[in-house]
Protein backbone atom coordinates (compact mmCIF):
# COMPACT_ATOMS: atom_id res chain seq x y z
CA UNK A 1 0.00 0.00 0.00
CA UNK A 2 1.64 3.89 -0.68
CA UNK A 3 0.18 6.09 1.59
CA UNK A 4 0.94 8.82 -0.29
CA UNK A 5 2.86 9.04 -4.10
CA UNK A 6 6.17 10.49 -4.14
CA UNK A 7 5.14 14.11 -6.23
CA UNK A 8 3.45 14.82 -3.03
CA UNK A 9 6.42 15.69 -1.66
CA UNK A 10 7.61 17.70 -4.63
CA UNK A 11 4.55 19.70 -4.69
CA UNK A 12 3.63 20.10 -1.28
CA UNK A 13 4.35 23.90 -0.56
CA UNK A 14 4.12 24.56 -3.92
CA UNK A 15 1.12 26.33 -6.14
CA UNK A 16 0.62 24.64 -9.47
CA UNK A 17 0.39 27.46 -11.54
CA UNK A 18 3.06 26.03 -13.79
CA UNK A 19 2.46 22.39 -15.05
CA UNK A 20 4.82 19.59 -13.06
CA UNK A 21 7.33 17.58 -15.19
CA UNK A 22 5.65 14.86 -17.60
CA UNK A 23 7.02 11.99 -15.06
CA UNK A 24 5.40 13.81 -11.85
CA UNK A 25 2.53 14.44 -14.01
CA UNK A 26 2.10 10.62 -14.93
CA UNK A 27 2.04 9.35 -11.45
CA UNK A 28 -0.54 12.93 -10.30
CA UNK A 29 -2.84 11.84 -13.07
CA UNK A 30 -2.78 8.15 -12.05
CA UNK A 31 -3.64 8.99 -8.73
CA UNK A 32 -6.45 11.52 -9.89
CA UNK A 33 -7.45 8.99 -11.49
CA UNK A 34 -8.13 6.66 -8.25
CA UNK A 35 -9.27 9.40 -6.71
CA UNK A 36 -11.98 10.78 -9.08
CA UNK A 37 -14.24 7.26 -8.73
CA UNK A 38 -15.84 9.77 -5.68
CA UNK A 39 -16.42 12.47 -8.09
CA UNK A 40 -17.76 10.45 -11.19
CA UNK A 41 -20.57 9.20 -8.80
CA UNK A 42 -21.78 12.40 -9.32
CA UNK A 43 -20.49 13.95 -12.22
CA UNK A 44 -21.59 13.04 -15.66
CA UNK A 45 -19.39 12.03 -18.02
CA UNK A 46 -20.75 13.83 -20.70
CA UNK A 47 -22.62 17.33 -20.65
CA UNK A 48 -25.64 15.55 -21.78
CA UNK A 49 -28.46 15.41 -19.22
CA UNK A 50 -29.26 17.61 -16.11
CA UNK A 51 -26.67 16.75 -12.96
CA UNK A 52 -23.97 18.33 -11.78
CA UNK A 53 -21.29 20.07 -14.16
CA UNK A 54 -18.97 18.23 -17.06
CA UNK A 55 -15.38 18.06 -15.29
CA UNK A 56 -13.52 16.28 -18.37
CA UNK A 57 -11.43 18.92 -20.07
CA UNK A 58 -11.60 21.71 -17.96
CA UNK A 59 -8.90 23.58 -17.61
CA UNK A 60 -6.15 23.05 -14.20
CA UNK A 61 -6.08 26.50 -12.96
CA UNK A 62 -10.20 26.76 -13.34
CA UNK A 63 -11.04 23.48 -11.57
CA UNK A 64 -8.29 23.97 -8.57
CA UNK A 65 -9.38 27.65 -8.35
CA UNK A 66 -13.19 26.05 -7.72
CA UNK A 67 -11.90 23.32 -5.92
CA UNK A 68 -10.24 25.53 -3.04
CA UNK A 69 -13.18 28.40 -3.43
CA UNK A 70 -15.29 25.50 -2.36
CA UNK A 71 -13.37 24.74 0.28
CA UNK A 72 -12.65 28.15 1.65
CA UNK A 73 -16.34 28.43 1.70
CA UNK A 74 -16.49 31.02 -0.77
CA UNK A 75 -18.61 29.51 -3.86
CA UNK A 76 -21.11 27.91 -2.41
CA UNK A 77 -22.74 24.49 -2.31
CA UNK A 78 -23.04 22.54 0.86
CA UNK A 79 -22.16 19.32 -0.48
CA UNK A 80 -19.48 20.43 -2.58
CA UNK A 81 -18.06 22.63 0.44
CA UNK A 82 -17.98 19.41 2.39
CA UNK A 83 -16.11 17.19 -0.29
CA UNK A 84 -13.27 20.52 -1.30
CA UNK A 85 -13.14 20.77 3.04
CA UNK A 86 -11.57 17.27 2.94
CA UNK A 87 -9.57 17.23 0.50
CA UNK A 88 -5.89 17.99 0.81
CA UNK A 89 -4.00 19.98 -1.79
CA UNK A 90 -2.34 16.89 -3.29
CA UNK A 91 -5.35 15.15 -3.80
CA UNK A 92 -6.59 18.34 -5.52
CA UNK A 93 -3.74 18.90 -8.02
CA UNK A 94 -3.81 15.48 -8.29
CA UNK A 95 -7.34 15.03 -9.61
CA UNK A 96 -7.54 18.84 -11.12
CA UNK A 97 -4.38 17.45 -13.56
CA UNK A 98 -6.48 13.88 -14.27
CA UNK A 99 -9.86 15.80 -15.08
CA UNK A 100 -7.60 18.34 -17.10
CA UNK A 101 -6.16 15.68 -19.31
CA UNK A 102 -9.05 13.98 -20.39
CA UNK A 103 -10.61 15.11 -23.53
CA UNK A 104 -13.43 17.69 -23.38
CA UNK A 105 -16.85 16.44 -24.35
CA UNK A 106 -14.96 12.48 -24.26
CA UNK A 107 -17.55 9.87 -25.60
CA UNK A 108 -17.02 8.48 -22.21
CA UNK A 109 -14.86 9.28 -19.00
CA UNK A 110 -13.93 5.55 -18.26
CA UNK A 111 -14.22 4.35 -22.19
CA UNK A 112 -11.00 3.83 -24.20
CA UNK A 113 -10.11 6.25 -27.09
CA UNK A 114 -11.31 4.50 -29.28
CA UNK A 115 -15.05 4.47 -28.41
CA UNK A 116 -17.16 6.04 -30.30
CA UNK A 117 -20.68 5.75 -28.83
CA UNK A 118 -21.76 8.55 -26.56
CA UNK A 119 -22.47 7.99 -23.39
CA UNK B 1 -6.59 4.42 -15.58
CA UNK B 2 -5.05 3.08 -18.74
CA UNK B 3 -1.95 0.85 -18.73
CA UNK B 4 -0.16 0.89 -21.83
CA UNK B 5 1.68 -2.46 -23.23
CA UNK B 6 5.18 -1.41 -21.87
CA UNK B 7 3.79 -0.61 -18.38
CA UNK B 8 2.01 -3.71 -17.87
CA UNK B 9 5.09 -5.52 -18.50
CA UNK B 10 7.23 -3.87 -15.99
CA UNK B 11 4.52 -4.65 -13.30
CA UNK B 12 4.23 -8.14 -14.26
CA UNK B 13 6.99 -9.22 -11.96
CA UNK B 14 5.64 -7.09 -8.74
CA UNK B 15 1.92 -8.88 -10.40
CA UNK B 16 3.70 -12.30 -10.28
CA UNK B 17 4.63 -11.54 -6.62
CA UNK B 18 1.43 -10.76 -5.29
CA UNK B 19 0.05 -13.70 -7.41
CA UNK B 20 2.21 -15.70 -5.39
CA UNK B 21 1.10 -14.27 -2.43
CA UNK B 22 -2.32 -15.06 -3.29
CA UNK B 23 -2.22 -18.59 -4.90
CA UNK B 24 -2.89 -17.10 -8.21
CA UNK B 25 -2.48 -20.00 -10.68
CA UNK B 26 -0.07 -19.00 -13.21
CA UNK B 27 -2.56 -19.02 -16.54
CA UNK B 28 -3.44 -15.86 -14.76
CA UNK B 29 -0.34 -13.45 -15.52
CA UNK B 30 0.84 -15.83 -17.88
CA UNK B 31 -0.32 -17.33 -21.29
CA UNK B 32 -4.31 -16.67 -20.65
CA UNK B 33 -6.23 -13.98 -19.61
CA UNK B 34 -7.15 -14.03 -15.88
CA UNK B 35 -10.41 -14.82 -16.10
CA UNK B 36 -12.77 -12.47 -13.39
CA UNK B 37 -16.31 -13.06 -12.90
CA UNK B 38 -18.80 -10.83 -11.33
CA UNK B 39 -22.55 -11.86 -9.99
CA UNK B 40 -24.87 -9.87 -9.95
CA UNK B 41 -25.94 -6.87 -11.92
CA UNK B 42 -26.75 -4.40 -9.62
CA UNK B 43 -25.34 -1.04 -8.15
CA UNK B 44 -22.20 -3.07 -6.96
CA UNK B 45 -21.92 -5.80 -9.45
CA UNK B 46 -22.15 -3.77 -12.41
CA UNK B 47 -19.93 -0.80 -11.14
CA UNK B 48 -17.17 -3.51 -10.58
CA UNK B 49 -17.44 -5.18 -13.87
CA UNK B 50 -17.07 -2.01 -15.70
CA UNK B 51 -13.96 -0.67 -13.72
CA UNK B 52 -12.72 -4.00 -13.89
CA UNK B 53 -12.63 -4.41 -17.82
CA UNK B 54 -12.17 -0.67 -18.75
CA UNK B 55 -8.82 -0.76 -20.51
CA UNK B 56 -8.12 -3.83 -19.36
CA UNK B 57 -9.30 -6.41 -22.33
CA UNK B 58 -5.50 -7.75 -23.13
CA UNK B 59 -5.49 -8.66 -19.75
CA UNK B 60 -7.98 -9.98 -18.57
CA UNK B 61 -11.59 -11.49 -19.45
CA UNK B 62 -14.52 -10.05 -17.22
CA UNK B 63 -17.65 -11.72 -17.39
CA UNK B 64 -21.15 -10.70 -15.50
CA UNK B 65 -23.91 -12.99 -14.85
CA UNK B 66 -26.88 -11.24 -14.78
CA UNK B 67 -30.01 -12.94 -15.91
CA UNK B 68 -32.00 -9.27 -16.34
CA UNK B 69 -31.71 -7.33 -19.40
CA UNK B 70 -33.09 -4.18 -17.93
CA UNK B 71 -31.89 -3.01 -14.52
CA UNK B 72 -34.55 -1.13 -12.12
CA UNK B 73 -32.75 0.82 -9.93
CA UNK B 74 -34.41 0.53 -5.91
CA UNK B 75 -32.69 4.12 -5.66
CA UNK B 76 -35.87 6.27 -6.88
CA UNK B 77 -37.90 3.47 -7.15
CA UNK B 78 -39.69 5.44 -4.45
CA UNK B 79 -40.22 8.41 -6.20
CA UNK B 80 -42.29 6.18 -8.93
CA UNK B 81 -44.74 6.13 -5.62
CA UNK B 82 -44.66 9.50 -5.84
CA UNK B 83 -45.90 9.92 -9.41
CA UNK B 84 -42.17 12.17 -9.22
CA UNK B 85 -40.87 9.48 -11.68
CA UNK B 86 -41.79 6.47 -14.23
CA UNK B 87 -40.41 2.96 -13.94
CA UNK B 88 -39.28 3.83 -17.57
CA UNK B 89 -37.08 6.76 -16.47
CA UNK B 90 -35.22 4.24 -13.60
CA UNK B 91 -34.49 1.03 -15.75
CA UNK B 92 -31.01 0.49 -17.40
CA UNK B 93 -29.54 -1.40 -19.83
CA UNK B 94 -26.50 -3.60 -19.71
CA UNK B 95 -26.05 -2.86 -23.36
CA UNK B 96 -23.26 -0.12 -22.93
CA UNK B 97 -21.12 -1.97 -20.71
CA UNK B 98 -20.70 -5.08 -22.66
CA UNK B 99 -20.20 -2.98 -25.78
CA UNK B 100 -17.89 -0.17 -24.76
CA UNK B 101 -15.58 -2.07 -21.97
CA UNK B 102 -15.72 -5.54 -23.67
CA UNK B 103 -17.46 -7.61 -21.09
CA UNK B 104 -19.28 -10.62 -21.50
CA UNK B 105 -23.01 -10.25 -19.89
CA UNK B 106 -23.88 -14.20 -19.55
CA UNK B 107 -27.95 -13.72 -19.14
CA UNK B 108 -28.71 -16.44 -16.86
CA UNK B 109 -28.75 -16.69 -12.73
CA UNK B 110 -25.83 -18.01 -10.87
CA UNK B 111 -26.96 -21.18 -8.72
CA UNK B 112 -23.87 -22.01 -6.71
CA UNK B 113 -20.04 -21.38 -6.28
CA UNK B 114 -17.48 -23.90 -5.66
CA UNK B 115 -14.78 -22.37 -4.19
CA UNK B 116 -12.35 -24.70 -4.16
CA UNK B 117 -12.79 -25.23 -7.93
CA UNK B 118 -13.43 -21.66 -8.28
CA UNK B 119 -16.23 -22.27 -10.24
CA UNK B 120 -19.56 -20.77 -10.46
CA UNK B 121 -22.42 -23.06 -11.90
CA UNK B 122 -25.75 -21.10 -13.57
CA UNK B 123 -28.95 -22.35 -13.65
CA UNK B 124 -28.90 -24.21 -16.73
CA UNK B 125 -26.14 -26.61 -15.20
CA UNK B 126 -23.42 -24.76 -17.64
CA UNK B 127 -20.35 -23.22 -15.13
CA UNK B 128 -17.61 -20.37 -15.21
CA UNK B 129 -14.63 -20.71 -13.64
CA UNK B 130 -12.84 -18.10 -12.42
CA UNK B 131 -9.58 -16.36 -11.32
CA UNK B 132 -11.72 -13.71 -9.32
CA UNK B 133 -15.02 -13.45 -8.29
CA UNK B 134 -16.76 -10.40 -7.47
CA UNK B 135 -20.55 -11.18 -5.72
CA UNK B 136 -22.47 -8.45 -5.43
CA UNK B 137 -26.18 -10.56 -5.21
CA UNK B 138 -27.70 -7.86 -3.03
CA UNK B 139 -30.26 -8.83 -0.10
CA UNK B 140 -32.49 -11.79 0.23
CA UNK B 141 -36.21 -11.31 1.85
CA UNK B 142 -36.60 -13.03 5.21
CA UNK B 143 -40.35 -14.14 4.49
CA UNK B 144 -40.29 -15.74 7.68
CA UNK B 145 -40.22 -12.85 9.89
CA UNK B 146 -43.34 -11.46 10.05
CA UNK B 147 -45.69 -13.65 11.40
CA UNK B 148 -48.79 -14.35 8.73
CA UNK B 149 -47.10 -13.04 6.40
CA UNK B 150 -45.15 -14.96 3.46
CA UNK B 151 -43.94 -14.47 -0.30
CA UNK B 152 -47.17 -15.79 -1.38
CA UNK B 153 -49.09 -12.81 0.07
CA UNK B 154 -46.53 -10.39 -1.61
CA UNK B 155 -49.23 -9.66 -4.38
CA UNK B 156 -51.51 -8.74 -1.52
CA UNK B 157 -49.33 -7.14 0.83
CA UNK B 158 -46.53 -6.34 -1.31
CA UNK B 159 -42.92 -5.37 0.17
CA UNK B 160 -41.74 -3.33 -3.28
CA UNK B 161 -38.20 -4.03 -1.46
CA UNK B 162 -37.14 -4.87 -4.77
CA UNK B 163 -38.30 -2.60 -7.86
CA UNK B 164 -39.97 -3.57 -10.93
CA UNK B 165 -43.53 -5.00 -10.38
CA UNK B 166 -44.05 -4.65 -7.14
CA UNK B 167 -43.00 -1.24 -7.19
CA UNK B 168 -45.80 -1.01 -9.90
CA UNK B 169 -48.27 -3.02 -7.71
CA UNK B 170 -47.70 -0.65 -4.64
CA UNK B 171 -48.10 1.88 -6.89
CA UNK B 172 -51.70 0.83 -8.01
CA UNK B 173 -52.74 0.15 -4.36
CA UNK B 174 -52.04 3.31 -3.39
CA UNK B 175 -53.68 4.93 -6.01
CA UNK B 176 -56.73 2.88 -5.41
CA UNK B 177 -56.91 4.14 -1.64
CA UNK B 178 -59.75 6.08 -0.81
CA UNK B 179 -60.10 9.48 1.80
CA UNK B 180 -59.74 8.61 4.85
CA UNK B 181 -58.31 4.76 4.30
CA UNK B 182 -55.54 3.50 6.58
CA UNK B 183 -52.21 2.32 5.20
CA UNK B 184 -49.76 0.33 7.69
CA UNK B 185 -45.67 0.23 6.84
CA UNK B 186 -44.14 -2.51 8.36
CA UNK B 187 -40.95 -1.54 8.68
CA UNK B 188 -37.92 -3.61 8.71
CA UNK B 189 -35.51 -4.07 11.44
CA UNK B 190 -31.74 -3.40 11.57
CA UNK B 191 -29.62 -4.55 9.11
CA UNK B 192 -31.52 -3.61 6.09
CA UNK B 193 -31.48 -1.96 2.63
CA UNK B 194 -30.96 1.83 2.07
CA UNK B 195 -31.85 2.94 5.72
CA UNK B 196 -34.07 5.94 5.30
CA UNK B 197 -35.93 4.10 2.25
CA UNK B 198 -39.05 3.34 4.25
CA UNK B 199 -39.44 6.78 5.54
CA UNK B 200 -38.95 8.50 2.14
CA UNK B 201 -41.72 5.70 1.05
CA UNK B 202 -44.14 7.02 3.43
CA UNK B 203 -43.23 10.50 2.58
CA UNK B 204 -43.68 9.84 -1.17
CA UNK B 205 -47.27 8.01 -0.44
CA UNK B 206 -48.12 10.82 1.69
CA UNK B 207 -47.22 12.98 -1.26
CA UNK B 208 -49.45 10.88 -3.64
CA UNK B 209 -52.12 10.98 -1.38
CA UNK B 210 -52.19 14.74 -1.06
CA UNK B 211 -52.21 15.25 -4.79
CA UNK B 212 -55.19 13.78 -5.30
CA UNK B 213 -56.63 15.84 -2.62
CA UNK B 214 -56.88 12.27 -0.12
CA UNK B 215 -55.85 14.55 3.16
CA UNK B 216 -57.58 12.07 4.87
CA UNK B 217 -55.12 9.34 4.46
CA UNK B 218 -53.58 8.13 7.46
CA UNK B 219 -50.33 6.27 7.25
CA UNK B 220 -49.42 4.07 10.07
CA UNK B 221 -45.68 3.04 10.53
CA UNK B 222 -45.13 -0.07 12.79
CA UNK B 223 -41.35 0.18 13.24
CA UNK B 224 -39.41 -2.79 15.21
CA UNK B 225 -36.65 0.16 15.82
CA UNK B 226 -36.72 2.86 18.44
CA UNK B 227 -35.19 5.43 16.29
CA UNK B 228 -34.17 5.81 12.26
CA UNK B 229 -32.67 7.30 9.97
CA UNK B 230 -33.24 11.17 10.09
CA UNK B 231 -35.51 10.49 12.14
CA UNK B 232 -36.12 14.45 13.27
CA UNK B 233 -35.87 15.62 9.91
CA UNK B 234 -38.87 13.12 8.40
CA UNK B 235 -41.40 13.95 11.47
CA UNK B 236 -40.45 17.64 10.70
CA UNK B 237 -41.14 17.26 7.17
CA UNK B 238 -44.75 15.55 7.67
CA UNK B 239 -45.71 17.97 10.12
CA UNK B 240 -44.88 20.29 7.25
CA UNK B 241 -46.24 19.26 4.30
CA UNK B 242 -48.34 16.28 5.90
CA UNK B 243 -49.83 17.41 8.74
CA UNK B 244 -52.04 14.47 10.73
CA UNK B 245 -51.46 11.67 7.55
CA UNK B 246 -48.28 10.07 9.29
CA UNK B 247 -47.88 7.91 12.27
CA UNK B 248 -44.62 6.74 13.32
CA UNK B 249 -45.01 4.05 16.32
CA UNK B 250 -41.81 2.26 17.64
CA UNK B 251 -42.01 -1.09 18.96
CA UNK B 252 -42.63 0.16 22.30
CA UNK B 253 -45.93 1.82 21.30
CA UNK B 254 -47.49 -1.03 19.34
CA UNK B 255 -45.74 -4.26 21.34
CA UNK B 256 -44.80 -5.97 18.81
CA UNK B 257 -46.61 -7.75 15.68
CA UNK B 258 -48.75 -10.73 16.48
CA UNK B 259 -50.05 -11.84 13.56
CA UNK B 260 -50.87 -10.17 9.83
CA UNK B 261 -54.08 -11.78 8.01
CA UNK B 262 -53.30 -10.81 4.61
CA UNK B 263 -57.13 -12.34 4.11
CA UNK B 264 -58.59 -9.69 5.88
CA UNK B 265 -55.75 -7.10 5.68
CA UNK B 266 -55.53 -7.15 9.44
CA UNK B 267 -52.33 -6.80 11.35
CA UNK B 268 -52.91 -7.29 15.06
CA UNK B 269 -50.23 -5.82 17.50
CA UNK B 270 -49.57 -6.25 21.21
CA UNK B 271 -51.35 -2.78 21.61
CA UNK B 272 -54.14 -2.60 18.84
CA UNK B 273 -55.49 -4.38 16.18
CA UNK B 274 -55.82 -2.27 12.42
CA UNK B 275 -58.84 -4.08 10.56
CA UNK B 276 -59.16 -4.12 7.12
CA UNK B 277 -56.55 -1.78 6.37
CA UNK B 278 -56.59 0.08 2.51
CA UNK B 279 -53.00 -1.19 2.08
CA UNK B 280 -50.58 -3.00 4.13
CA UNK B 281 -47.01 -2.66 2.94
CA UNK B 282 -44.71 -4.99 4.82
CA UNK B 283 -41.05 -4.29 4.54
CA UNK B 284 -40.14 -7.85 5.94
CA UNK B 285 -35.95 -8.27 7.39
CA UNK B 286 -33.09 -9.05 5.05
CA UNK B 287 -30.17 -11.01 4.73
CA UNK B 288 -27.09 -11.77 2.09
CA UNK B 289 -28.40 -12.39 -1.13
CA UNK B 290 -28.54 -16.85 -1.17
CA UNK B 291 -25.63 -17.47 -3.35
CA UNK B 292 -23.42 -15.71 -0.66
CA UNK B 293 -24.70 -17.33 2.16
CA UNK B 294 -25.14 -21.09 0.35
CA UNK B 295 -21.32 -20.77 -0.28
CA UNK B 296 -20.51 -20.35 3.31
CA UNK B 297 -19.80 -16.32 3.11
CA UNK B 298 -21.98 -15.18 5.25
CA UNK B 299 -21.86 -15.51 9.52
CA UNK B 300 -24.82 -15.81 12.20
CA UNK B 301 -26.05 -12.27 11.19
CA UNK B 302 -26.62 -13.43 7.67
CA UNK B 303 -24.45 -10.98 5.95
CA UNK B 304 -20.60 -11.49 4.68
CA UNK B 305 -17.73 -10.10 6.73
CA UNK B 306 -15.32 -8.56 4.01
CA UNK B 307 -11.73 -6.95 4.57
CA UNK B 308 -11.86 -3.66 4.28
CA UNK B 309 -8.76 -2.48 2.76
CA UNK B 310 -10.16 -4.74 -0.65
CA UNK B 311 -13.40 -5.73 -0.21
CA UNK B 312 -12.09 -9.66 -0.06
CA UNK B 313 -14.32 -11.90 1.60
CA UNK B 314 -13.06 -12.37 5.16
CA UNK B 315 -13.55 -16.15 4.42
CA UNK B 316 -11.96 -16.74 0.85
CA UNK B 317 -9.69 -13.94 -0.75
CA UNK B 318 -10.43 -15.11 -4.20
CA UNK B 319 -14.16 -13.53 -3.46
CA UNK B 320 -14.86 -10.08 -3.18
CA UNK B 321 -18.05 -9.18 -1.67
CA UNK B 322 -19.38 -5.80 -2.36
CA UNK B 323 -22.98 -4.04 -2.00
CA UNK B 324 -25.88 -4.92 0.42
CA UNK B 325 -24.43 -8.77 0.86
CA UNK B 326 -21.50 -7.44 2.89
CA UNK B 327 -20.61 -6.24 6.25
CA UNK B 328 -20.03 -2.86 5.25
CA UNK B 329 -19.19 -1.21 9.68
CA UNK B 330 -20.44 1.99 9.28
CA UNK B 331 -21.22 2.12 6.37
CA UNK B 332 -24.99 1.80 5.26
CA UNK B 333 -26.21 -0.36 2.53
CA UNK B 334 -27.03 1.84 -0.28
CA UNK B 335 -26.52 2.17 -3.90
CA UNK B 336 -24.20 4.70 -3.51
CA UNK B 337 -22.19 2.91 -0.72
CA UNK B 338 -21.94 -0.08 -3.37
CA UNK B 339 -20.59 1.84 -6.06
CA UNK B 340 -17.78 3.10 -3.66
CA UNK B 341 -17.31 -0.40 -2.24
CA UNK B 342 -17.39 -1.75 -6.06
CA UNK B 343 -14.34 0.44 -6.82
CA UNK B 344 -12.23 -0.42 -3.91
CA UNK B 345 -12.63 -4.10 -4.96
CA UNK B 346 -11.89 -3.26 -8.80
CA UNK B 347 -8.44 -1.33 -8.20
CA UNK B 348 -8.15 -4.71 -5.76
CA UNK B 349 -8.73 -6.78 -8.55
CA UNK B 350 -6.62 -4.76 -11.05
CA UNK B 351 -3.56 -4.68 -8.71
CA UNK B 352 -3.71 -8.16 -8.32
CA UNK B 353 -3.61 -8.74 -11.92
CA UNK B 354 -2.98 -6.29 -13.95
CA UNK B 355 -0.48 -4.76 -12.02
CA UNK B 356 -1.93 -1.33 -11.22
CA UNK B 357 -0.96 0.59 -8.61
CA UNK B 358 -3.12 0.47 -5.27
CA UNK B 359 -3.97 2.81 -3.12
CA UNK B 360 -5.33 3.42 0.39
CA UNK B 361 -9.02 2.24 0.23
CA UNK B 362 -11.29 5.27 0.53
CA UNK B 363 -15.06 5.11 0.48
CA UNK B 364 -18.13 7.73 0.49
CA UNK B 365 -21.40 7.40 0.45
CA UNK B 366 -24.73 9.92 0.60
CA UNK B 367 -28.22 9.00 1.02
CA UNK B 368 -30.71 11.55 -0.66
CA UNK B 369 -34.13 11.28 0.68
CA UNK B 370 -37.02 13.19 -0.95
CA UNK B 371 -39.76 14.36 1.36
CA UNK B 372 -41.84 16.47 -1.24
CA UNK B 373 -41.65 18.46 -4.28
CA UNK B 374 -38.50 20.69 -3.47
CA UNK B 375 -38.13 19.41 -0.62
CA UNK B 376 -34.91 16.85 -0.16
CA UNK B 377 -32.77 16.00 2.85
CA UNK B 378 -29.27 13.91 2.86
CA UNK B 379 -27.22 12.37 5.40
CA UNK B 380 -23.47 11.26 4.40
CA UNK B 381 -20.06 10.15 4.77
CA UNK B 382 -16.77 9.04 3.91
CA UNK B 383 -14.74 5.73 5.59
CA UNK B 384 -11.67 4.45 5.58
CA UNK B 385 -10.34 0.82 6.45
CA UNK B 386 -9.91 0.74 10.19
CA UNK B 387 -9.87 -1.18 12.95
CA UNK B 388 -10.52 -4.31 10.66
CA UNK B 389 -14.07 -2.65 9.26
CA UNK B 390 -14.92 0.20 7.41
CA UNK B 391 -14.99 2.85 9.45
CA UNK B 392 -16.49 6.21 9.95
CA UNK B 393 -14.02 9.43 9.88
CA UNK B 394 -16.58 11.78 8.84
CA UNK B 395 -20.52 12.13 8.45
CA UNK B 396 -22.77 15.13 7.68
CA UNK B 397 -26.81 15.39 7.95
CA UNK B 398 -29.06 18.17 6.60
CA UNK B 399 -30.45 20.06 9.45
CA UNK B 400 -34.11 20.76 10.80
CA UNK B 401 -35.70 24.59 9.92
CA UNK B 402 -33.40 24.55 6.63
CA UNK B 403 -34.08 27.26 4.47
CA UNK B 404 -36.53 26.31 1.64
CA UNK B 405 -33.76 27.28 -0.50
CA UNK B 406 -31.29 24.99 0.59
CA UNK B 407 -33.79 22.06 0.39
CA UNK B 408 -34.60 22.80 -3.18
CA UNK B 409 -30.69 23.02 -4.02
CA UNK B 410 -30.55 19.44 -2.12
CA UNK B 411 -33.28 18.26 -4.25
CA UNK B 412 -31.63 19.32 -7.64
CA UNK B 413 -28.31 17.45 -6.25
CA UNK B 414 -30.40 14.76 -5.45
CA UNK B 415 -31.92 14.38 -8.83
CA UNK B 416 -28.28 15.37 -10.48
CA UNK B 417 -26.72 12.38 -8.35
CA UNK B 418 -29.22 10.09 -10.19
CA UNK B 419 -27.81 11.27 -13.12
CA UNK B 420 -24.52 10.81 -12.58
CA UNK B 421 -24.16 7.75 -10.44
CA UNK B 422 -26.79 5.78 -13.28
CA UNK B 423 -23.95 6.86 -15.81
CA UNK B 424 -21.36 5.51 -13.45
CA UNK B 425 -22.80 2.52 -12.86
CA UNK B 426 -24.37 1.66 -16.30
CA UNK B 427 -22.52 3.68 -19.30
Amino acid sequence: MIRRPAFATLLLGSIAATPPSNVVADEMTEYGAYLSGECVTCHRSTNTGSGPPLLAGRSRSDLLEALRAFKSGQRASPVMQNIAARLAEDEMLALTEYFSSLPTSTPCLQASSSQEQQC
Amino acid sequence: MSLTRRQFNAKLGQAAAVAAAFGIPSVALGNKKAKIVVVGGGAGGATAAKYIAKDAADTLEVILIEPATTYITCFHSNLVLGGVKTLDEISHTYDRLASAYGLKHIQKRAKSIDRTARRVTLDDGTAVDYDALVLSPGVDLKYDSVPGWGKEHEEVMPHAWKAGPQTLLLKSKLDAVPDGGVILMLAPPNPYRCPPGPYERVSMMAHTLKRAGKTKCKIVILDPKEKFSKQALFMEGWDKHYPGMVEWLSKDIYDGIENVDPATNTVATGFETYKNAALVNVIPAQMAGSIARDAGLANETGFCPINPDTMQSALDPNIYIVGDACISGDMPKSAFAANSQAKVAAASVRAQFVGSKSFPARYQNICWSMIDSDDSIKVGGRYVAKDGKISSIEDFVSKTGEDASVRKMTQTENMGWYEGITADIFL
